[in-house]
């Protein structure tokens, strides 16, 4: 989260003073490689266009009852999620919500 | 918004919409023992007062300027008359709403508390919810939410310069800044708090502001509600051209979500996955099996006004105007049992267009064991009748959230 510390409230622009030229220029050529990598590494990027959700051929209901098959036979360790190397806390939540049950 | 009818019959629990109210048709049969499991009162939704203190260009309530206010005896009356219809669940949830509850004060909420206990005896636990625009907590309320464990949710609808452009004051000034000292103090306080957050058109081109808003302003989670043709809002700037904006928009709160650990909770998305991981609990009416939906049972959403009068299905049709459904008033707690519903022809006759309604959602969408038949004041005020089916509703708050969360899980579950 540190990395977002650089932007302000908006989540686009740089925070840094108008009037600094050189300053200004290097704290953007920082963000833009900052950006580069986070996006690089699948990171969420503010400002960055949203993909719309993939379109299934199979039905609501066979898609649904997939999901809950594999829900099922998830074990308890954390499922780490492979491209930010960080637990996977939707999919956490998921196999908890279905453990649960 | 859980209740159940008892039907004699499938042909009770499932009335043809041609029928009169009162006609032969079985629906007179409908009774506390039709449902199973039984019905029971799920949320007690309290009106303290119709009033507002401000006048939000999206508002649907017909009565903010009235500030008539609930008194003890109807609130006393309210839990008695749950309680001994034996209608009450394992515990009493109730949720104060409409109009601005802090309007009726700081005094009227602890003699309020005060009577509710004094009824429930200790028997079961008492949770109470607020819904508020936080203009006027201060110090005094937060030890009151605190002493009662009261969950506040708070009316916001992102930054300033997209919240002040609908919730407005009477003479048209921003109410941002005064909504956001309010939430400084449930912050300084430590009572617990989310947001509702009205989207509309415009906020569609904000979704990264408005989450980093909601992220850094204390919030942890956050609902979604679309602006909505109802009641007296006869329009909304959420159209059909508009439905594409706002799963994206959705996807990307889930986006933003996921990359924040999830320390900002979206309420549409965390919904959905629930409901596709769990199913809904089966309902059964007259031996038909349903999908549960609170919004379609008789008396699980329970709703008084702060005259006694109540109504039941969807909680925003209190205070609307609708002759041939008595104006959704189907009692009143100083002297009608929960129970009189059965027998009142204008609760029959919107029972009845409301399982059609769920009939036909039930034979038209794809969606419907994961949502179990919409939300009937969005059927009548988009569609004009409880009997219908799609609605601006299903397609947002519904349907969008679940594509999302299918296509999420089947990422993360089955790659």
């Amino acid at each position: 989260m540190a990395f977002r510390r650089f932007f302000g409230h908006s989540g686009m622009h740089p925070v840094l003073p108008g009037k600094m030229p050189l300053a200004r220029a290097i704290g953007t050529t920082f963000a833009v490689v900052l950006t580069a990598v986070a996006a690089r590494a699948g990171a969420v990027v503010p400002g960055q266009a949203v993909q719309p959700p993939s379109v299934s051929e199979k039905s609501v209901s066979e898609r649904v009852a997939a999901i809950r098959a594999k829900a099922a036979k998830l074990s308890a360790a954390p499922i780490h999620d492979t491209e930010t190397s960080s637990i996977d806390q939707p999919a956490q939540v998921a196999w908890n919500d279905w453990r649960n049950e | 918004m859980l209740a159940r009818l008892k039907l004699s019959s499938v042909r009770a629990a499932l009335p043809s919409t041609r029928s009169r109210p009162g006609a032969s048709d079985g629906i007179g049969g409908v009774g506390l023992g039709s449902f199973s499991p039984a019905l029971k009162v799920k949320l007690l939704v309290l009106q303290a007062t119709p009033f507002c203190n401000i006048d939000c260009t999206y508002c649907y309530l017909p009565d903010r300027d009235s500030a008539a206010r609930m008194s003890l005896p109807v609130i006393r009356a309210a839990i008695r008359n749950i309680i001994d219809s034996g209608l009450l669940s394992e515990r009493l949830s109730i949720a104060w709403h409409a109009g601005e509850p802090l309007a009726a004060g700081l005094e009227f909420y602890r003699q309020a508390f005060a009577c509710i206990d004094s009824v429930v005896d200790g028997r079961y636990p008492v949770h109470h919810s607020i819904q508020t625009n936080a203009m006027l907590i201060n110090r005094q309320w937060c030890d009151l939410f605190a002493e009662h464990g009261v969950k506040v949710g708070v009316s916001v609808d992102g930054p300033a310069y997209i919240h002040d452009q609908n919730r407005k004051t009477r003479d048209g000034k921003g109410t941002h800044a005064k909504a956001m000292r309010g939430v400084g103090y449930l912050l300084r306080n430590a009572v617990p708090f989310h947001a509702i957050a009205v989207v509309t058109a415009a906020s569609l081109q904000h979704p990264d502001e408005i989450f980093e808003f909601f992220l850094t302003e204390g919030f942890r989670e956050v609902g979604f509600n679309i602006d909505e043709r109802e009641g007296e809002r006869r329009h909304s700037t959420i159209g059909r051209e508009q439905e594409h904006g706002f799963e994206l928009f959705l996807q990307r709160m889930l986006e933003r979500s996921i990359a924040a650990d999830c320390r900002l909770r979206i309420r549409e998305v965390d919904e959905a996955r629930k409901v596709i991981l769990r199913g809904l609990e089966p309902v059964h009416i007259g031996g038909r099996r349903y999908p549960h939906n609170a919004q379609v049972l008789p008396l699980e959403i329970l709703t008084v006004d702060h005259a006694g009068n109540f109504s039941t299905f969807s909680p925003e049709l209190v205070g609307q105007r609708r002759s041939e459904y008595n104006n959704f008033v189907f009692g009143n707690v100083l002297k009608d049992t929960l129970a009189s519903v059965f027998s009142n022809p204008h609760f029959l006759e919107m029972y009845r267009q409301v399982i059609a309604g769920v009939e036909r959602c039930r034979l038209e969408c794809e969606y419907f064991e994961l949502c179990g038949g919409g939300a009937p004041a969005n059927k009548l005020y988009e569609n004009g009748s409880f009997g219908s089916t799609e609605t601006v509703y299903c397609r947002n708050v519904v349907k969008a959230p679940l594509r999302l969360m299918l296509a999420h899980l089947e990422r993360r579950l089955l790659a």
